[in-house]
């Protein structure tokens, strides 16, 4: 038997399951160009997606370990700083996961 | 306190609970990213930011446990949010634990009477006692992830003391590496209490099985001319003891994630207690370590006699002894150089 979740939590877990799917959409996006962990977090807030430095910083790491993003130290403004940017795989993933994105978004625009 | 002292702690408390292999690189880039957002602000204000301004944002950072806990990879037993909490308990009963075992070692060794070879057998016993307790604590935060998963009304809100977290419960900043001291490593450390370990249980394990120490020599100590006074006994437990609470020493702090840098109080502590073996022997009742063996089969060698060989024995004791006051006198005074040139790095930075 599945157990029920209060109202607020089950709309809770759905919301945080559904933005984690396009938070790494709008990260790999947004690492089309080349960013810093700051600087990327600035240009997702200032496109209307605000996101957590508690989740930006692990998500960017982990998105690397898979292989789809590259990124490397280097000094900027006298300070050491860990620049990332998609990898050719990165590329691809994205052009297949924003295809994806586009026919759900398409989708579901039609049925609603 | 000024703004970059408290993202400094906020950053050293963060470290504590990161992948140790990662740890390094993880905490250079969180400095980078906040101390960019840290001067974008201030530059904003046109001012430092206060310390309740400080106190509000590492509030929206997060306790340091949760930050930490996202870098960790995915685990399917427990999960990221109550992983910090099972860490933390799991290191602070790994520590209390090896306390505790160790006390009740050292009382039962004094109370009851054991051999060498029982204390060798119960230090030999204490990993799998380790791993026993690691795997309940561990069924037991499984056991709570499956029902925070599934029945999370009727579980505590583990994510609840993390609202109640206040960056002022920071502990200060450790005292800072001197530039041009070579970085403490934790496999280098790791490695050496394996080594301490191997040491402690050899040299428990050497009255009953004295080759270990003398190798074939061993058989003519029973029928060699001289047998060793009770003095030389008591060097020997000082030693153990010496060398069992140095082990317990590196272990509390490698556990205790205190590892990273010396510490002088303990060092010199250390040097004080190693000071007692050499002091045993130098205090020895008529300098006398060694005495006529009544069942001896083989005789002195010609020109020997035991109370030379005595004479001997105590004189290279004291030079030991001198050597040792000296290297700790040595030690003291670049302990204090070192708190000299901690403050300064403080006050000059």
């Amino acid at each position: 038997m599945i157990p029920q979740l209060p109202p607020d939590l089950l709309f809770e877990n759905l919301r945080l399951e559904l933005r984690r799917g396009c938070l790494t959409l709008a990260v790999l996006a947004q690492l089309r160009q080349e960013h810093y962990g700051y600087t990327l977090r600035k240009a997702l807030t200032e496109r209307g997606l605000a996101i957590d430095e508690s989740t930006l910083y692990p998500l960017l790491r982990r998105l690397e370990l898979q292989g789809l993003l590259v990124s490397e130290w280097r000094e900027e403004d006298k300070r050491n700083k860990r620049f990332y940017r998609l990898s050719a795989q990165g590329e691809t993933t994205f052009k297949l996961l924003l295809a994806e994105w586009q026919s759900i978004n398409t989708a579901v625009n039609n049925i609603l | 306190m000024d703004s970059r002292e408290w993202s400094e702690r906020y950053l050293q408390e963060v470290r504590k609970y990161l992948p140790w292999q990662r740890q390094d690189d993880i905490v250079a880039e969180l400095r980078a990213n906040l101390d960019a957002q840290r001067e974008e602000r201030e530059a904003e204000l046109g001012r430092p930011l206060t310390e309740g301004e400080m106190i509000d944002w590492l509030k929206e950072l997060g306790p340091p446990l949760e930050m930490a806990g996202r870098y960790q990879p995915p685990r399917h037993l427990i999960g990221p949010t109550i992983f910090p909490l099972y860490w933390h308990i799991l290191r602070l009963v790994a520590i209390w634990a090896t306390v505790g075992y160790a006390i009740s070692i050292v009382v039962r060794i004094i109370v009851e009477s054991h051999s060498p070879e029982w204390i060798g057998a119960q230090v030999i016993e204490f990993p799998s006692i380790l791993i026993t307790i690691a795997a309940w604590i561990t069924g037991v935060f499984a056991v709570l992830e499956f029902i925070s998963e599934r029945y999370p009304d009727k579980c505590p809100d583990f994510a609840a003391p993390a609202s109640r977290w206040s960056p002022a419960s920071l502990p200060p900043l450790d005292k800072q590496v001197p530039a041009g001291t070579k970085p403490r490593n934790l496999m280098a450390l790791s490695a050496e209490l394996v080594v301490r370990f191997a040491v402690l249980v050899w040299l428990l394990l050497i009255p009953q099985h004295p080759f270990l120490l003398l190798g074939p020599g061993a058989a003519y100590v029973k029928s060699g001319p001289v047998v060793l006074l009770p003095v030389i006994l008591w060097f020997y437990w000082s030693v153990v003891v010496l060398n069992a609470v140095e082990f317990l020493w590196q272990g509390y702090n490698i556990l205790a994630d205190k590892w990273r840098q010396k510490n002088t109080l303990q060092h010199l502590a250390t040097e004080v207690f190693g000071l007692l073996p050499i002091a045993i022997l130098v205090a020895a009742p008529a300098q006398a370590y060694l005495a006529a063996n009544p069942s001896a089969t083989h005789a002195m060698p010609s020109g020997l006699s035991i109370a030379e060989l005595n004479h001997y024995m105590f004189t290279g004791f004291v030079v030991v002894g001198v050597i040792k006051i000296v290297q700790f006198a040595w030690d003291i005074w670049k302990a204090r150089m070192g708190e000299r040139n901690s403050l300064r790095a403080v006050l000059l930075p």
